[in-house]
């Protein structure tokens, strides 16, 4: 059965590594973010909508380029409020092993040879940030209006981590990581309001990845 | 002086050697161990048997524990069942694997990979009862109450990074086993164990269709 595991975790990490590459020299035309107003902050909040996991383990199931994967995915906050992602197959190899500290800052604990590279490190450690929320804690860089709804955004190199809100910033409607003009990924909770989702959704709109996760009771 | 150095050396080297595996003690008779566990081997056709897997990640305390079924018939077929908390299928057919994940069903050739090769061999081995055969490890072989132990530590990089050491448990009564404990470098390890264990039962050919 091993065997069998190693291969697929080959293919899916060989798989994962290539699309991520390839993302890179993708383009979409248009501006998402065209008409978007700056306003001045009068919102509740973000960190209220911030999702809570104490540890939570959610069965992942992983679209990309027509390639289907799945694993298990636990994210457990530490005694220190740090925060750990840990993916591994259904029988227990580990992808990696990520952590973020109380302030954000990211650190690999263990990633399998053929996932360790920086792009692949970058696009994911982008995605777990913007699932976790975890610049909701600090003002944002933007605060703006934009087709009816409250974007929050903060920056990161060339990317924004934009949290999307009614005006008044009561409920969570989604979030985006967005280029200057694009938006490159989308991702929704379930329920999404400060508490532990039983599912969430990551959407690549820049080239066909996506990740549902489905939280199992334990 | 020197004889009550040489007696205390003896006894803390003895303490280590228990210390090791507690409950274990090393084999006295090897060689009449890898006689019968062949010979018993020899016999070992088919295994069928319930299993509870637990994943540890020792720096996060934590257990992520799942449950299934399990079949093997010689040479290579196997079929793993995952059934709680969640659905998911494997099975090895020869060359083929097809794994089944919800409404998704895939199958893959896994041929010409050595390392696959070598972990398929381990995986195998380890159920058919001919892991000692095996020389991607060096091997000992401890004595336990209720099993044998099998420490099992890679000699390649190519399965060092993978493996800190396999431990295998088989049963006294029969040499089936009863546990396999993948132990990684980090510390981490996935405990699989048998309960319900059926040896040489008729398993149908279906348990192992695969799609192709």
């Amino acid at each position: 059965m091993y065997r069998s595991q190693m291969r697929y975790l080959q293919l899916r990490s060989r798989y994962v590594a290539l699309w991520l590459l390839a993302a890179g020299t993708l383009t979409s035309c248009g501006n998402a973010y065209k008409g978007m107003t700056a306003v001045a902050a009068q919102a509740a909040p973000l960190e209220s909508l911030q999702p809570v996991f104490h540890s939570e383990l959610y069965r992942s199931q992983v679209d990309i380029t027509g390639r289907h994967l799945s694993g298990l995915l636990l994210i457990k906050t530490m005694p220190d409020s740090s925060r750990r992602v840990v993916f591994s197959t259904e029988t227990g190899f580990k992808f990696f092993d990520f952590a973020f500290d109380s302030t954000g800052t990211f650190s690999v604990i263990q990633i399998m040879d053929k996932l360790n590279k920086k792009v692949v490190i970058s696009a994911l450690r982008n995605d777990f940030d913007l699932l976790l929320m975890l610049r909701s804690k600090y003002p944002p860089d933007i605060t703006a209006m934009h087709k009816g709804q409250l974007y929050r955004g903060f920056k990161l190199g060339g990317k924004t981590f934009w949290y999307v809100t009614p005006a008044d910033g009561t409920t969570l409607d989604h979030a985006e990581l967005g280029a200057k003009r694009k938006i490159l990924a989308e991702a929704k909770w379930f329920p999404g309001n400060g508490t532990a989702p039983d599912s969430i959704s990551l959407v690549h709109h820049n080239f066909h990845f996506t990740i549902d996760l489905k939280k199992l009771e334990r | 002086m020197n004889r009550m150095f040489f007696l205390c050396a003896l006894m803390v080297l003895g303490l280590t050697l228990h210390a090791q595996y507690k409950g274990y003690t090393p084999i006295k008779d090897p060689a009449a161990f890898q006689t019968a566990f062949a010979a018993a081997a020899q016999k070992t056709n088919s295994f069928r048997a319930d299993f509870v897997q637990e994943k540890n990640l020792s720096l996060l305390e934590e257990k992520i524990v799942s449950k299934g079924k399990f079949w093997f018939r010689r040479e290579n077929l196997v079929r793993m069942e995952y059934q709680q908390p969640f659905q998911y299928l494997m099975i090895i057919n020869g060359n083929l694997v097809h794994i089944k994940d919800g409404q998704k069903e895939n199958t893959v050739s896994v041929k010409s990979n050595r390392l696959f090769q070598k972990i398929n061999t381990i995986t195998i081995d380890c159920v058919r009862g001919t892991a000692l055969q095996n020389g991607d490890f060096q091997s000992k072989v401890f004595d336990g109450q209720q099993y044998f132990l099998l420490e099992l530590v890679p000699v390649s990089k190519e399965l060092k990074d993978l493996f800190a050491k396999i431990l295998l448990y088989l049963d006294r009564k029969d040499y089936s086993v009863q546990r396999i404990d993948m132990v990684e470098n980090g510390g981490d390890n996935t405990l699989i164990t048998f309960n319900q264990k059926e040896v040489n039962v008729q398993i149908p050919d279906a348990v192992f269709a695969v799609k192709k």
